[in-house]
């Protein structure tokens, strides 16, 4: 009868094959347990159905799931922002924020150094022909 | 009281039952059972499963015993976590027997 029971309850439990193991071998143990105090038919009947079972387990995996994919759905939003974040990033460092520098006019232009670098120095040698560097009086640009 | 009625109080009765003991499933329902003196009577299969839910909130851990020539066990003891949901379920049902009391009562 144990054996018929099990039988029956198995197919109707969803979940993890570990999960579903854990509980059959927890049941078998339990049902061990209740034979032996109480006889077999006693014991099933204390058990309840393999409907009633499988209905608080099935809601037990439901709510696994729903939690799985909640976190899953957390990775991939903070993984997109990431990714979106690095992308913004790159595009900012990689393209110059001013315009070439007029280096060409008083000597070759700085070769093997960063774009900020060359931002500093294309600042330095505009503010040194036509006004006074940030920070100076007269001077309305912010650095 | 029908089966079923009392139903909402599960976790505060399997946290109770695990209270400074490690119990397997059996083991926890008997508790039940007996110090309810025999009122809460849950289809035992259903209790597992609950079990596994309060594992999962992190109120109960439970781990494999194995006694010698006998059927390996999975046995469940309250967390911390565990303890600490076990004195606010309890003050909660302190303040709900007092007040359907004092209802009760004056009628």
């Amino acid at each position: 009868m144990q054996d018929d029971f099990l039988r029956e309850l198995r197919p109707t439990l969803a979940g993890s094959r570990e999960a579903r193991a854990r509980l059959v071998e927890e049941l078998e143990a339990h049902l061990e347990d209740s034979v032996a105090c109480e006889g077999e038919a006693e014991a099933l009947a204390r058990l309840g159905t393999t409907a009633e079972i499988a209905a608080g387990w099935n809601e037990l995996q439901r709510r696994r799931r729903g939690r799985t994919r909640r976190s899953m759905a957390m990775v991939s939003v903070s993984l997109a922002c990431a990714i979106a974040l690095g992308v913004t990033q790159y595009a900012a460092g990689g393209r110059p924020r001013t315009p070439a520098p007029k280096a060409a006019k008083h000597g070759s232009r700085p070769v093997g150094v960063s774009s900020e670098a060359r931002r500093i120095a294309h600042e330095l040698t505009r503010f040194s022909h036509t006004e006074s560097p940030p920070g100076f009086a007269g001077s309305s640009r912010s650095w | 009281m029908p089966r079923g009625d009392y139903s909402g109080h599960l976790d505060l009765l399997l946290l109770s039952a695990l209270q400074g003991r490690c119990l397997h499933g059996y083991g926890v329902i008997e508790h039940v059972r007996r110090a309810s003196g025999g009122l809460f009577d849950y289809p035992e299969g259903t209790v597992y499963p609950a079990l596994h839910r309060l594992e999962d909130e992190g109120l109960v851990s439970s781990h494999w015993i194995e006694p010698d020539g006998g059927r390996r066990r999975r046995v469940y003891e309250l967390t911390r976590k565990g303890e600490k949901a076990l004195s606010g379920y309890r003050t909660s049902w302190h303040e709900f027997v007092r007040s359907m009391s004092a209802v009760v009562e004056e009628a």
